[in-house]
C-alpha cells in the first residue's frame, strides 16, 4: 500500500481521526525508490491473482466434491457389513417349518509335532469324546505329522468340552453340515446331500443349483402336519396288514401342490449311507405299479365323456370275457346287466371292459395320453417313473387297461388324473413347490365340467354304499375308488402279492383334497375276515387321515344327514341305480 | 495488534485441532463399537440359525404327538367337535336390565367375588328363572354339539 497512514485503531473508534487522509499527510516517492515499490506490488498483486484463482478453484471444487455431489453423509460409516452366508440355502415347508438346514460345525485336528505329552493329550481327549480310540490316537499324536484329523463335526458341547481341556497343538476347522431336523418324515421328497454339501437325491438333487447360489429358503408345498398325519396313518396300515412297503399322497386339486407325500419304509436322510436301496427307494413317484380298480374312474369318465357310454347305458356283466387265451372275471361278480354306476361302485372288470370296447384302443390310447399316464410325471424331483404300458396298444390291452392291468403307473401319476376327473375337468401339472394365487397353472382341461360332476357322485357311491365304505369320515363326504392289483412275479399274477389301493377326495361336492394310500403286499388277517383289498387295507387309512387332517386346514363339516346340497347333487347316481333295480 | 490476530488465529487452529482429534478418536471409537455390533449381529444371527433348527428338531411331530400322549390328557378334534356359528341356536333375548338394578362391584364390603352369584341377580328375579336361563344356555351338549374355540 502507498497510503502509509497511520490510522486509529479500530478498537478505540471514539479516538479515530475522522477526517480522509489529507494529500499533504501522504509521503510521496519519487525515483528508483519508486520504480522499485511499482515493480514489487505489480508481482504482488500477480501472485495474489494467482493465489486467488488457486483457491477459487480448491474452493469451488471443495463445494462441488462437499455439497452437489453426494448430497448427504453416508448413512453408515464403511465397515465391512456381513450377514450369515450358508453353503446351501434352507428348505422350508408351507408354514415355515424348517426341513433342512446347514449348520455349523467344528472339526477338531491335531498338529503331533506341538503336542507336548501324546499319552496325556490322548487321555484326556478319550475322556471328552469318549467314541475316539485311545491306542490308535497315541499313536497319530506321537507321529512326526503336522496334521491329523481326531473327530469330524463335533457338536458344540463337544467343541466346548474340548476346548476347555486347553491342550495345544489342537485345532478345530470349521465346516457346514446339512441337517434335516425332521428326519424320516420327509426323506423322500427333501432328498439328502453329501458331506460337501452336494445334492444327491430329491429337492435337493433338482434343486441343486438354486439351494448352492442363493440364501433364500426354498419353500415347498409340502405342510408337514398332514404329512406326518400321513405317515401316521400309512403306517399304522402298513403294521395292521403286514405290508411291505407303502406310498401315501396328499394334493390340492385346485392348485396341483402336493401337501404331503410319503413311501414307505423309508430312512434318516441325516445318515443316508446306512439306509438300504428299497428304504431310499420312492415308491409314490418311481415305484411303477399296475394300479387295478382305480383305472375304473378314468375308464368310465372315458366312457362318459366320450358319449358312448351315459349312466343309464347297461353291460351285461354275466359272463367272463374271453380274448386270447385269457379269460376276465368279476372279482365281485354281479352275473347280471349292469349299468354304468353298478359298473363302478360293484368294481366290475367285465363291464369296464366292454365299456372301453365301445370306445377303442386308439381313443383310449390317446385319453391315456392326455392324462399324462404315458410319460413320467412331471413333479420337480429327480426319481420319477417313466410308465409302462403296450406297444402296440391292442384290443386285449385295451381291455385290462380298462381296469388298471397292463398298464403300470406311480402312484403319483394317479392322484394328478383323479384330481382332473374331480375338479371339474381340468388337468395340472403336480407340484412341489408353493404356489402363490397368481403362479397356480392354468391347466389342460381333459374332461368336461359335467362329465367331472358324474364322476364326483360316481365316487362318493363308491364309499356310501360300494367297496370304499371303510373312508367315511363323518361330515367330510369323501369319495372314492379302490383298486386291489395282483403283483407280476416271473410272469404270472401272483394271488398272494397285491398291491392294495384307495384313491378318493373330500368333500365331494366341491373337492379340495385328493387323497391316495397304497400299502404294497399287504397280508389277509383276522380283522379283515381274510381280505387284503384296497377297500379292508387302504380305504381306512384314507378315512382317518380326512378325520384328521379336515380339522386341521380348517374345513367345516357338513351334517352329512341334514345338509340337503351336497347329498341332493349326490343322490342323482343313486336314483339311476335304484331305477335299474325296479325294471329289473 | 498483529499479535492480537496471530493469537487469535493460532488459538482457532489449536481448538481446530483438538476438535478435530476429539472427532477421530470419537469416530474411532465408534466404528470400533459397529464392528463388534456386527460381530455381535453376526453371532446372534447364527445363534438363531442353530435355535432354528433345534426348533424345528424339538417340534418333529413324531416327538410331539408321543408327548401330547404321555403329558396331555387330549385327544384329536373331529368333526363332532366343530359347529359353525349359524349352526348354534338362536340366543334368547337378553332381557332389559330393570331401571332399579345397580351393578355391585366386587369390592363393595360383604361382596368378596367369591360370594355366590344370587347377589348381583336382579330384584324381581326368582330362582326358577335363572335356572331357565342357565338351561338354555346349556344348549349345546343337548345337541350333541361343542364350540371349539
Amino acid at each position: 500500500m502507498t497510503s502509509l497512514v497511520a490510522r486509529s485503531t479500530p478498537c478505540n473508534p471514539r479516538h479515530a481521526d475522522p477526517r480522509p487522509p489529507r494529500r499533504n499527510d501522504v509521503v510521496h516517492l519519487d525515483g528508483d525508490t519508486k520504480r522499485a515499490l511499482e515493480i514489487g506490488r505489480t508481482r504482488l498483486l500477480l501472485a495474489a491473482a494467482l493465489f486467488a484463482v488457486a483457491f477459487s478453484v480448491v474452493g469451488m471444487r471443495l463445494i462441488g466434491v462437499t455439497l452437489l455431489q453426494e448430497g448427504g453423509e453416508p448413512s453408515l460409516a464403511d465397515v465391512p457389513q456381513q450377514t450369515m452366508r450358508t453353503e446351501r440355502a434352507d428348505i422350508i415347508d408351507r408354514n415355515g417349518v424348517l426341513l433342512a438346514t446347514n449348520l455349523e460345525t467344528a472339526s477338531l485336528y491335531a498338529n503331533p509335532r506341538q503336542v507336548l505329552d501324546a499319552e496325556e493329550a490322548a487321555r484326556r481327549i478319550v475322556e471328552v469324546l469318549p467314541e475316539v480310540d485311545h491306542a490308535d490316537l497315541v499313536a497319530r499324536l506321537s507321529s512326526d505329522r503336522s496334521f491329523i484329523w481326531i473327530k469330524r463335526n463335533l457338536t458344540p458341547r463337544q467343541q466346548y468340552e474340548v476346548n476347555r481341556l486347553g491342550i495345544p497343538g489342537l485345532h478345530f476347522q470349521k465346516e457346514e453340515r446339512r441337517v434335516y431336523p425332521q428326519g424320516a418324515l420327509t426323506a423322500h421328497v427333501v432328498g439328502f446331500s453329501d458331506i460337501d454339501n452336494r445334492g444327491l437325491a430329491g429337492i435337493e438333487l433338482s434343486f441343486n443349483d438354486v439351494l448352492r447360489g442363493g440364501q433364500e429358503p426354498l419353500q415347498l408345498s409340502l405342510d408337514l402336519r398332514i404329512q406326518h398325519i400321513l405317515h401316521e396313518e400309512l403306517s399304522q396300515a402298513i403294521t395292521d396288514f403286514d405290508g411291505i412297503g407303502g406310498a401315501g399322497i396328499v394334493l390340492d386339486t385346485r392348485t396341483g401342490e402336493v401337501l404331503a407325500m410319503v413311501s414307505l419304509p423309508d430312512f434318516d436322510p441325516n445318515a443316508p449311507g446306512s439306509a438300504t436301496a428299497d428304504a431310499r427307494f420312492n415308491r409314490a413317484t418311481l415305484g411303477l405299479y399296475e394300479m387295478g380298480s382305480t383305472f375304473k374312474i378314468f375308464n368310465t369318465a372315458m366312457a362318459l365323456e366320450s358319449g358312448t357310454a351315459r349312466l343309464d347305458s347297461t353291460y351285461d356283466a354275466s359272463k367272463p370275457i374271453r380274448i386270447g387265451g385269457f379269460t376276465i372275471h368279476d372279482f365281485h361278480g354281479e352275473d347280471r346287466r349292469l349299468t354304468v354306476p353298478e359298473v363302478f361302485i360293484y368294481s366290475s372288470n367285465i363291464g369296464s371292459a366292454k365299456m372301453a370296447e365301445e370306445v377303442g384302443p386308439q381313443a383310449q390310447k390317446a385319453f391315456m395320453k392326455r392324462l399324462g399316464m404315458l410319460r413320467a410325471a412331471g413333479i420337480e424331483l429327480p426319481e420319477v417313473g417313466e410308465p409302462m404300458y403296450p406297444a402296440p396298444w391292442r384290443p386285449i390291452n385295451m381291455m385290462t387297461i380298462s381296469y388298471g392291468h397292463g398298464i403300470a403307473v406311480s402312484p403319483l401319476h394317479v392322484v394328478s388324473a383323479v384330481s382332473a376327473m374331480v375338479n371339474g375337468g381340468v388337468m395340472r401339472p403336480a407340484t412341489l413347490i408353493e404356489r402363490a394365487p397368481h403362479e397356480v397353472s392354468v391347466g389342460d382341461r381333459v374332461i368336461s365340467a359335467d362329465t367331472s360332476a358324474i364322476m364326483r357322485r360316481l365316487l362318493r357311491l363308491v364309499v356310501e354304499e360300494g367297496t370304499g365304505s371303510f373312508a367315511k369320515a363323518p361330515g367330510y363326504l369323501v369319495g372314492g375308488k379302490t383298486g386291489t392289483a395282483e403283483k407280476l412275479s416271473g410272469g404270472n399274477y401272483n394271488k398272494n402279492a397285491r398291491v392294495a389301493s384307495f384313491v378318493g377326495a373330500f368333500p365331494m361336492n366341491d373337492p379340495r383334497y385328493v387323497v391316495l394310500a397304497m400299502i404294497d403286499e399287504p397280508k389277509p388277517n383276522a380283522t379283515s375276515y381274510g381280505y387284503a383289498t384296497g377297500g379292508w387295507v387302504a380305504a381306512p387309512a384314507v378315512g382317518r387321515l380326512v378325520q384328521r387332517m379336515a380339522t386341521l386346514v380348517g374345513m367345516p363339516p357338513v351334517d352329512e344327514k341334514q345338509e340337503a346340497d351336497p347329498q341332493g347333487d349326490l343322490l342323482i347316481a343313486v336314483n339311476a341305480t335304484d331305477q335299474t333295480h325296479a325294471a329289473e | 495488534m498483529i499479535r492480537l490476530g496471530a493469537i487469535l488465529w493460532l488459538s482457532f487452529a489449536v481448538i481446530a485441532g483438538v476438535g478435530l482429534f476429539q472427532v477421530k478418536y470419537e469416530v474411532q471409537a465408534l466404528e470400533e463399537k459397529l464392528t463388534s455390533l456386527h460381530r455381535q449381529i453376526l453371532s446372534d444371527q447364527k445363534a438363531i440359525h442353530v435355535l432354528r433348527a433345534e426348533w424345528s428338531y424339538l417340534n418333529e411331530p413324531a416327538r410331539l404327538t408321543e408327548l401330547s400322549r404321555r403329558h396331555l390328557d387330549m385327544a384329536p378334534v373331529t368333526a363332532a367337535h366343530l359347529a359353525r356359528f349359524e349352526d348354534l341356536p338362536e340366543p334368547l333375548p337378553i332381557p332389559p336390565l330393570a331401571p332399579d338394578f345397580v351393578p355391585r362391584t366386587s369390592d363393595a364390603p360383604g361382596n368378596a367375588p367369591g360370594s355366590t352369584p344370587g347377589d348381583a341377580r336382579r330384584p324381581d328375579e326368582t330362582p326358577a328363572a335363572s335356572a331357565a336361563i342357565l338351561a338354555s344356555t346349556r344348549i349345546a351338549p343337548k345337541t350333541g354339539l361343542r364350540i371349539a374355540q
